[in-house]
């Protein structure tokens, strides 16, 4: 009985399932058909036009201001539009749903001109009431979106073109914040109508919160088509867009957690690209010649070493310049970035304006950080408690740190917690590492949110008057000259103090088929999908 | 027979019902900040609050617990808090796939390992015997993930037999299930084969066995309608433990072929502290479990009527004094 069993189980598989989707037969049709009969279904005489985006990481929110992860990012850059985009090559900001801006000589009144053709993906057309709404509602709502729009006080437009927005004191990154992936314009109507009563209008509703569940509706190049929780989102070509119709008719991100199996599914041609393919893959790719690694080092994605004073051993200066001693950077940037990294000397980005260059950094020097410990009252070293998650992005480093610190006597406990983002909140911790891109490469984003007094972010839970000075000075001066010297003196004080010091950045990386042309590694991670092309 | 099964399926109730009053207990009193996980880092603390009054997260423990069994009674498995979707849509995503893995997975197991095991007793160390504890010892050594990155670098790569991912909706075809399926038997097969192998040989040297030999049967009708009928009872329970831990997911196999089932879904919602989800997932799992133990237990019945009376209560007969 058993064995009729099994054998109408075995049988049973051939009638499984149905035909090949699009998203893989075009998949398999580009890198040579993994099997017979599932060629191209999306291919055309003139090439293809399905592509397959694998992500290794999970995408939160397809919503400007829902959330800041990277596949937001990634998601919010196909389907949104904000009124200036960054030219990360020039460093130069450009027009986008605005074709031209003024500024008021006080600096409290930008006024933006729109473009005059662009319409939301349902057909809605863009108006100068839709970009205020948008910039007003998260401005009162607790999104990510609100804390770029520092000093802003209100939006109003000006017939239909005309947005004017009021800024209460100068914000020198006032600009660069509106080109910001996640400032994406909503359409006013659409959401009030689908929303209806859940529109929370109190001002309380947070980031992912905000648009409940409803389809995005932006005026990207790419318009929603399907979201699979947790596996997949699908979107097709904007036909209208207003820079012209992206190449691909239909692009599948597809969320693949094991980086593993995921380069095996390009190599297979089963994607076209994979966006965070993992460092340590960059030798396997490089070498196969259908293959191209692209690759952005200078990212604003930084990571760094938090000490918490609310530690005993941490609370004298000596102790915390001994740790920064005792580091070597270099070990670090290699074990956590397998090499694809840069050493930071600066919390600020180099990319960031504003950027200053820092005092010299703390060069690894274990003598001089054992003659520190013991100044400072630990001849024989200390034991402490770093926190981490289970993420190697978090872990890696923790451990390479245990082993240095353990050179100069301090024995660190390197504890593995689910609730290390609540603890970091919390200010419950004594060492951990922490990292975040600046998504808005500004000196003050950088900055600001992360160290002034009294922050949500400020982890470390500082207050240092005359930093909290700087950069208060720092957010309001638009000379350049004059910024980076604040700044100057700004990390002059993290030196001195050694709150944090910085490790590393993580560089920006997708893998590609050689056939797909026009990538290029954003340093924010915002890939310029309807720019990619397909030539064999 | 009737009557025991909807016995054991009135039963199975409250045992589902004290399993999800387990789990939730858990995921109650564990560290973890289910709010943080909504809201990002980044929330403050008034929006932080509202969120826990809008879960019923300040409620206490039990008027939570009851409020979701409510919800459950009335065919409500609430709303995943991590995607914003009805927990029964995203089971009803993920069920077909865990269910297809299962029965492919087993049926490949039983295919593949009932032979192997009847051959090993058969010839019973012989090189077909040597040669099949030597696989299986290399079978249940070989960790789960590597294999199946192995089979994908071979059979989808180098060969290009097989597709290397599950297509992004829909069941895909056969061909999308072989390699899984592989992976997925690869760490079962073992303990069948074995299983097998000793109790084929105890009962081969039974002597009902010699009998049937004496009487002249072929050695063919005697391994395969004497000797293995009564050896499959515990190979059955065997199946029936394997099939039911494989509803509950096959998470390494799931992840590395991006076949996304329940065991990625309930895994993710754990660690996401997405309590509606991971509560309905656990509800689905424990019926699974629950159900293919009573198909065992009727199924013990038909291969071994002798068990039969233990299903069945026994009928009065007419002027038996008590």
């Amino acid at each position: 009985m058993s064995m009729l069993l099994a054998a109408v189980m075995v049988l049973s598989m051939a009638g499984c399932g149905g035909g090949e989707t699009n998203a893989t037969a075009a998949a398999t049709g580009g890198g040579g058909g993994a099997t017979s009969g599932e060629t191209s279904g999306g291919q055309t005489a003139s090439g293809k036009t399905d592509l397959v985006v694998g992500i290794t990481r999970g995408i939160t929110s397809i919503w400007p201001g829902g959330e800041n992860d990277q596949g937001t990012i990634i998601m919010n850059n196909q389907f949104y539009n904000r009124l200036l985009k960054k030219n990360y090559t020039t460093g130069e900001l450009e027009p986008e749903l605005a074709k031209s801006w003024t500024v008021s000589d006080d600096k409290l009144t930008y006024t933006f001109e729109l473009r005059d053709d662009v319409y939301f993906h349902n057909g809605d057309k863009l108006t100068a009431e839709d970009v205020v709404w948008t910039m007003n509602e998260w401005h009162k709502n607790e999104t990510y979106t609100k804390d770029y729009l520092v000093f802003f006080d209100h939006a109003e437009a000006k017939g239909d073109t005309t947005v004017i927005m009021h800024y209460t004191d100068v914000y020198a990154a006032a600009l660069e914040s509106l080109s910001f992936t996640l400032m994406g314009i909503l359409d006013k109507s659409y959401v009030l109508e689908k929303m209806g009563d859940k529109w929370d209008s109190s001002g309380n509703a947070q980031s992912r919160d905000v648009y409940g569940d409803i389809e995005p509706n932006g005026t990207g190049p790419f318009q929603f088509v399907e979201k699979v929780s947790g596996e997949s989102y699908t979107m097709a070509a904007n036909e209208k867009y207003f820079e012209g119709k992206p190449a691909f008719d239909k692009v599948t991100v597809k969320i693949m957690s094991d980086a593993n199996a995921a380069l095996v599914a390009l190599e297979a041609g089963e994607i076209d690209a994979l966006s965070h393919a993992p460092s340590s893959d960059k030798m396997a790719i490089e070498n196969n010649e259908d293959l191209v690694w692209y690759e952005n080092a200078d990212t604003p994605y930084l990571i760094w070493l938090m000490l918490n004073e609310a530690d005993e051993h941490l609370q004298n200066p000596k102790v915390r310049q001994a740790i920064a001693y005792a580091l070597n950077k270099e070990e670090i940037a290699i074990a956590t970035t397998d090499g694809v990294g840069q050493v930071l000397h600066s919390p600020i980005p180099e990319s960031a304006v504003g950027y200053a260059a820092p005092p010299a950094d703390y060069e690894m020097d274990l003598e001089k950080a054992k003659a520190l410990l013991a100044e400072a009252g630990y001849p024989d070293g200390f034991s402490i408690e770093m926190k981490t998650t289970s993420s190697n992005t978090y872990k890696k480093p923790s451990t390479v740190i245990q082993a240095q610190l353990a050179k100069i006597g301090i024995q660190v406990t390197v504890t593995e917690v689910d609730t290390y983002w609540s603890d970091v909140a919390a200010h419950d911790f004594s060492l951990g590492v922490m990292n975040l891109c600046i998504y808005v490469p500004d000196a003050d984003q950088a900055l600001y949110p992360l160290y002034y007094t009294n922050q949500k972010r400020n982890y470390v839970n500082i207050s240092i008057p005359e930093l909290d000075s700087l950069l208060d000075q720092g957010r309001g001066e638009t000379d350049l000259t004059k910024r980076s010297e604040i700044y100057s003196k700004a990390q002059q004080i993290f030196h001195d103090e050694v709150f944090m010091i910085p490790l590393c950045n993580y560089a920006a990386i997708i893998a590609a088929n050689k056939n797909l042309k026009n990538v290029e590694a954003s340093p924010v991670f915002a890939w310029n999908i309807s720019e990619w092309t397909w030539e064999e | 027979m009737l009557k025991y099964i909807v016995k054991r399926l009135l039963i199975l109730i409250p045992i589902v019902f004290g399993i999800s009053f387990i789990v939730f207990a858990i995921l109650s009193f564990t560290p973890g900040d289910p709010v943080m996980n909504i809201l990002g880092n980044g929330a403050d603390a008034q929006a932080y609050e509202a969120k826990r009054e809008e879960l019923g997260l300040n409620d206490p423990f039990l008027t939570r617990y009851f409020n979701y069994i409510k919800g459950v009674l009335t065919g409500d498995l609430g709303q995943s808090w991590n995607y914003n979707t009805p927990v029964s849509a995203e089971l009803a995503r993920t069920i077909p796939k865990t269910l297809m893995m299962a029965v492919l997975s087993v049926g490949l197991m039983l295919l593949l390992g009932l032979p192997i095991g009847i051959i090993s007793a058969v010839k019973q160390y012989s090189i077909w015997d040597n040669l099949s504890t030597a696989a299986m010892l290399i079978l249940t050594s070989m960790p789960l993930f590597w294999l199946g990155l192995m089979l994908l670098q071979k059979f989808a790569l180098d060969l290009k037999w097989f597709p290397a991912t599950f297509p992004t909706d829909g069941m895909g075809t056969w061909k999308h299930w072989v390699l899984p399926a592989v992976t997925c038997m690869a760490s079962m097969m073992a303990s069948l084969v074995r299983t097998t192998r000793s109790t084929m040989l105890e009962v081969i040297r039974s002597d009902y066995i010699r009998t049937a030999r004496a009487k002249g049967a072929t050695e063919k009708r005697v391994v395969m309608k004497h000797a293995l009928r009564n050896a499959l009872l515990p190979v059955v329970t065997l199946v029936g433990l394997n099939f039911g831990l494989l509803m509950g997911g096959a998470l390494v196999t799931e992840t590395v072929f991006g076949i996304y089932g329940v065991g990625y879904l309930l895994v993710n919602a754990v660690k996401s502290r997405d309590v509606p989800l991971v509560m309905g997932s656990i509800l689905f799992v424990a019926t699974c479990i629950g159900v293919v133990n009573l198909l065992v237990d009727v199924l013990y019945a038909y291969i071994d009527p002798r068990l039969r009376s233990q299903y069945v209560t026994p009928k009065k007969i007419k002027g038996e004094e008590e």
